[in-house]
């Protein structure tokens, strides 16, 4: 088993390395967007976050950093984190877009945040579809926590329970006593930073795996988001990953079909954090 | 006694009141946070937590510092709590609590205990653009091609070429090996897409397409990821098909592909016959050269279907007998070096009939018409091998390309036009070509280093003719072409906003013609010889500013050395020329996510050996060209674009809209004679012209998702204003296409019927004023497709193709296919019965017109046709 996945990192490796070396584009400078400044972080908690398709019996992993500061807070993929650090201390001049590439290799990041903004109490959401990258905004949502007696330690801080109800799911979560109202994604609400939170089928599960004090700069890249609301987006994202040829049939970005073929009724990954 | 009852029932509501004190139970607390300095703190989390500590109830403070909670009355003993980072905590027991009061809180370093439990990992592959193939899939879906050609951003040409965002896709792997050297279609319409498991994009600029906004013109590369049961094991399927046609002449098609994919070779096996109309010429194919591979002047001579091509599929009026064999290897040698071995045989012979008439304006009011009647009969041979080496280690790439190709063709041809003639072309033709890319790099310096030589031969390149038993053509044409171009690179890092660079470029191209009058040796003859040093430097600056503008400016200047000879009369035509190019362009996207393109820039060429080829060469009995004008071709063009697209997928609108416009001023113009015996010749004349065109494209699509539907508008405008040269005189001539699309897409029940449907009405005009010429065509086209899946495994459908063509002087011709499917899946077997022309339509009939002349045709077409076949996937 061991020597085929090895076989396979290889022949991805030689494709990878073909993939970037190729052509003259490998070797042009990466022209990263304007970031714009949101806040200053005092602390930052990454999160492992387990998601599982039960249509499709399949587990995702990634790591998400919840980067608190005084007015705003922001949670996303710390894949993204991580390359925004390696290139302020390794490519302060600018690095080429197959160094980027290199980097994106090893840092799987993924798009998609939220933004607290902690003093207005309302939220933004971006989030990817397709070929296009949207954003909403909705107040905090009102989450009804039920506190509960028992208590779990998590990374190193004994954490209370409470649960709750929310847009088609239960949720399970676990706070400490550091007295911050934040948590990960729009999850919130509760008299301590959540630092574990899941659903009762455990197919959404954020569990905190590091809690550090910091200093760095918040911010977001300056893109074309394309306003929506958050029911288009839910439903759309929903519709992309449960029928995606369906999708862009008939648009121009997708060759016609010659012959209407049906579409089909297969579906990506997808199990959607809110239900409704 | 009453007295008693009286204080009792006086009694009750007080009772009742403690009563209800009891059932709602809570107890209100509230109150104001301050600092020290008397200022209010917002943000304050406030917890009562009962005796063991536990929390019981919690606010925060408002932003006025306020706070109101209530917590279960039954909870005695306990304390209310108050917390924020940056400030001491404040804990009151209940007892002692006062309401409405104010609390202070006093500053306090926050420290953080700080812990990690893991560190998340780096992980040794990363997200290309990763398309799971069972998403894109439907039932009706037979190889891979049919999988990509759905996935967002790709499009497939009927030749099977992949443009992934407009650019043609420049790398195809399997596994991340490149078996095929860019003979793609072999492998997209052979493999399954059961045995594929995803189709991984990899755009060239970036895995990521975070940094799509940064350039237009990206290539990128396609790797198919095989499932893990399709490896180690060998893939592929054989096919077998059997059917009749109306004239009751037998069909068959058979077909053998197979793949064998282990960790360190990987081998592509493939063999194929048919007569059903499917040419296998453009399968091995390269897709991913850069257009086509250089063959000499003399094997471009004469076409293969001289007498017309119909713009329909071959498959509807080619009588053929195609066969092919393909072997592909390719193995690891070393660490980082592969090695890949290809070869090619393919066989195609195929016939057809057509009618042609064409109207040539020769003068005011004066047309001379030549009609034929043509059998042509092609027969096309080509054999291929190549070689790859490729070497990927650490900070360099290194690759080299050697492959070798034979092209044979003998082709004949059946004209009557009142005398019958016979026409035959027979060419020989070899090429070698040695491809080496070597990429380096050094800190923020980048080298590139590019060679590439072709060497071609034509050794025989024959065109005979006879009418009535009399030889009238015989002429033969041969020539020699060797190639080599290097290309350097090196660029700079200015800072994060721009980079400069220069692109250096050396081009040596040596060729040689002769064409021999067999019939006159000493009559219209050609012998021309020479080469020509193209030296190209271009500087270049992009800049990004912070807005999100982002510039380009290249200089591209170009330095031509040409040395021709004619070798009939020795006379020698050197030529020395400098040319400064430019090109400008802007991309921006503005707020509203409308992405605007501008571009401007002027662009100059020089002719080649062509120019010095000038006595006629014969293209077909009746036709000859000269080539060129007996002086260099020289031509220069500005053009000025503009592009807006606009995309909002969750709303399903999709729209764009281009202008363009070029002027080109060139020193020679087109002419046309015809000799009193219908004799045609094409020639060059030196006669400084200019060409205006204009060109404006708008496409806009809406999905209305309720109905699955989707609705598409497109309509677009060219004007063409350029000059010709008629009986020796030049005119100038106007031409304006104009034309519109619509298309509905529809899928609104769940497979059980599917639909598709395109019409199209386009209209031309051309006018030559001093001719008094005014002329237009026009056409309209309806493609309907319906499909349906009423069971899962079953598959029919039906497709209508319908034209209506003005073919000149208001006669309209109208043709009508329609083509039935069904198709029925069992395991690892396919059956299909297909139907094709089930109107039986015998004729195909367009019109088109090419400067001020009107061209007819009329095509035989395959009569109706049932083929029965049976496929089997391993």
């Amino acid at each position: 088993m061991r020597k085929i996945h090895y076989i396979i990192f290889t022949l991805i490796g030689i494709c990878a390395h073909s993939q970037i070396f190729e052509g003259e584009y490998g070797n042009r400078p990466a022209q990263m967007p304007e970031k714009l400044p949101l806040d200053t972080s005092y602390i930052e908690c990454i999160y492992s976050y387990n998601v599982y398709d039960p249509v499709i019996d399949e587990n995702e992993e990634s790591y998400q950093i919840l980067e608190i500061g005084k007015n705003k807070s922001k949670f996303a993929s710390y894949g993204y984190y991580r390359i925004d650090s390696i290139i302020r201390n390794d490519y302060p001049n600018s690095l080429t877009l197959a160094q980027y590439g290199n980097l994106s290799i090893a840092n799987k990041p993924k798009p998609g945040s939220v933004i607290k903004d902690l003093n207005s109490g309302s939220l933004e959401s971006i989030g990817r579809i397709f070929m296009d990258t949207y954003i909403y905004e909705e107040p905090f949502p009102q989450m009804q926590w039920k506190l509960g007696e028992e208590t779990q330690e998590i990374c190193g801080y004994r954490c209370n329970k409470a649960t709750m109800t929310f847009r088609g799911r239960n949720w399970t979560a676990w706070y400490c006593d550091i007295p911050i109202n934040n948590g990960p994604w729009k999850f919130g609400n509760l008299p301590g930073l959540i630092l574990k939170v899941e659903d009762d089928n455990r197919e959404h599960v954020f569990n905190a795996v590091s809690i550090r004090n910091s200093n760095n700069l918040i911010f977001l890249y300056k893109r074309n988001y394309v306003k929506t609301t958050r029911e288009k987006f839910d439903k759309a994202l929903s519709d992309y990953k449960l029928n995606p040829g369906n999708f862009v049939a008939g648009s121009p970005v997708l060759l016609k079909n010659k012959n209407g073929k049906p579409i089909p009724n297969n579906r990506m990954f997808f199990n959607p954090i809110e239900k409704e | 006694m009453k007295r008693y009852l009286l204080i009792l029932f006086c009694l009750i509501p007080f009772f009742a009141a403690g009563q209800s004190a009891a059932t709602t139970g809570t107890v209100v607390l509230s109150g104001t946070v301050k600092e020290r300095s008397g200022e209010q703190m917002p943000g304050v989390i406030v917890t009562v937590k009962n005796g063991d500590g536990k929390n019981v109830a919690y606010t925060s403070t408002n932003s006025a510092g306020a706070f109101s909670l209530s917590y279960p009355e039954s909870l005695t003993e306990g304390t209310v709590n108050f917390s924020c980072i940056g400030y001491g905590g404040l804990i009151i027991p209940l007892g002692k609590f006062k309401n409405n009061s104010d609390h202070i809180l006093t500053e306090e370093a926050f420290t953080l205990k700080e812990v990690t439990v893991k560190v998340p990992p780096i992980s040794a592959r990363g997200d290309t653009l990763t398309y799971d193939v069972n998403s894109f899939r439907n039932a009706s879906d037979r190889s891979i091609e049919d999988i990509i050609k759905k996935l967002p951003g790709i499009r497939v040409a009927d030749d099977g070429r992949i443009y992934y965002n407009g650019e043609s896709i420049n790398k195809f792997y399997i596994e991340g090996l490149d078996l095929l050297s860019g003979r793609y279609a072999l492998a997209t319409r052979n493999i399954s897409p059961e045995d594929v498991v995803s189709v991984n994009i990899y755009e060239n600029h970036q895995p990521k397409k975070v940094l799509r906004d940064i350039k237009f013109s990206d290539k990128a590369a396609l790797n198919l990821k095989l499932k893990k049961k399709s490896m180690l094991r060998p893939i592929g399927y054989v096919k077998g098909a059997a059917g009749i046609d109306a004239d009751r002449n037998t069909l068959w098609l058979g077909e053998l592909f197979g793949m064998l994919i282990s960790s360190r070779t990987q081998l592509l096996l493939s063999a194929k016959g048919n007569n059903t109309g499917d040419l296998y010429g453009s399968e091995t194919k390269s897709l991913t050269d850069g257009g086509n591979s250089e063959r000499t002047t003399a094997s471009g001579i004469y076409s293969d279907t001289p007498f017309g091509s119909a713009p329909i599929s071959s498959t509807r009026y080619y009588d053929n007998q195609s066969a092919s064999a393909s072997a592909n290897a390719l193995t690891h040698i070393g660490k980082n070096s592969t090695l890949n071995f290809v070869a090619d045989y393919t066989d195609d012979s195929f016939e057809y009939s057509n009618g042609r008439s064409v109207t040539y304006a020769t003068g005011e009011g004066e047309n001379v018409e030549i009609s034929e009647a043509t059998v042509s009969e092609p027969h096309l041979r080509e054999a291929k091998f190549g070689l790859n080496l490729e070497n990927n280690a650490d900070g360099k790439y290194i690759s080299d390309k050697l492959s070798f190709t034979g092209h044979f063709t003998s082709n004949g041809y059946s004209i009557n036009d009142g005398i019958t003639t016979g026409q035959a072309v027979k060419t020989r033709d070899y090429n070698v070509s040695n491809k080496f890319e070597g990429i380096f790099r050094v800190s923020r310096h980048v080298f590139e280093i590019k060679s590439d030589t072709r060497v071609g031969t034509t050794p025989l390149s024959r065109l005979t003719a006879t009418a009535d038993g009399r030889d009238i053509v015989s002429q033969n044409v041969t020539g020699r072409h060797i190639r080599n171009h290097e290309d350097f690179g090196h660029s700079w890092i200015l800072n994060s906003r721009s980079h400069i660079g220069v692109n250096t470029a050396f081009d040596f191209e040596y060729d040689t013609f002769k064409s021999t009058d067999l019939m006159q040796p000493q009559g219209k003859s050609n012998d021309v010889s020479g080469y020509k040093i193209t030296t190209d430097i271009e500087p270049y600056y992009q800049y990004k500013s912070a807005g999100g503008v982002l510039l380009n400016i290249s200089i591209p200047m170009t330095l031509d050395n040409l040395r021709y000879v004619n070798r009939l009369d020795d006379a020698r035509y050197p030529t020395d020329r400098f040319n400064v190019k430019f090109k400008a362009s802007v991309n921006y996207t503005t707020p509203f996510n409308l992405k605007t393109a501008l571009s401007v820039g002027r662009n100059s060429r020089l002719g080649d050996i062509a120019d010095y080829i000038v006595n006629p060469v014969f293209v077909t009995f009746r036709q000859s060209n000269v080539l060129g004008s007996g002086s260099l071709n020289e031509r220069s063009s500005l053009y000025a674009r503009c592009n807006l697209s606009h995309r909002n997928a969750i709303e399903g609108i999709f729209s764009s809209a281009l202008l363009m416009f070029m002027r080109t001023t060139s020193n020679r113009l087109g002419s046309l004679d015809i000799s009193a015996d219908d004799d045609i010749t094409t020639s060059y004349r030196s006669v400084d012209n200019s060409t205006d065109l204009f060109n404006g494209n708008a496409a806009v699509s809406k999905k209305i998702f309720s109905c699955n539907t989707s609705f598409s508008l497109e309509a677009n405008c060219e004007l063409l204003s350029k000059n010709l040269i008629r009986s020796d005189r030049t005119v100038g001539m106007k031409m304006g296409t104009y034309g519109c699309r619509i298309g509905i897409n529809s899928n609104p029940w769940h497979n059980y019927l599917i639909m598709d449907l395109d019409v199209r009405y386009t209209y031309s005009t051309q006018k030559i004023e001093s001719f008094g010429i005014s002329g237009h065509t026009n056409q309209t086209t309806l493609q309907l497709s319906l499909a349906s899946h009423p069971l899962k495994d079953l598959e029919i459908s039906t497709k209508g193709y319908f034209n209506r063509n003005n073919v000149g002087n208001d006669i309209y011709k109208s043709s009508l296919f329609v083509d039935a499917n069904i198709r029925y899946s069992l395991k690892s077997f396919d059956l299909e019965l297909s139907a094709r022309n089930l109107t039986n339509s015998h004729h195909y009939s367009y019109s088109y017109i090419k400067d001020s002349d009107i061209y007819r045709y009329s095509f035989s077409l395959r009569p109706l046709e049932l083929l029965l076949s049976l496929r089997y996937s391993f």
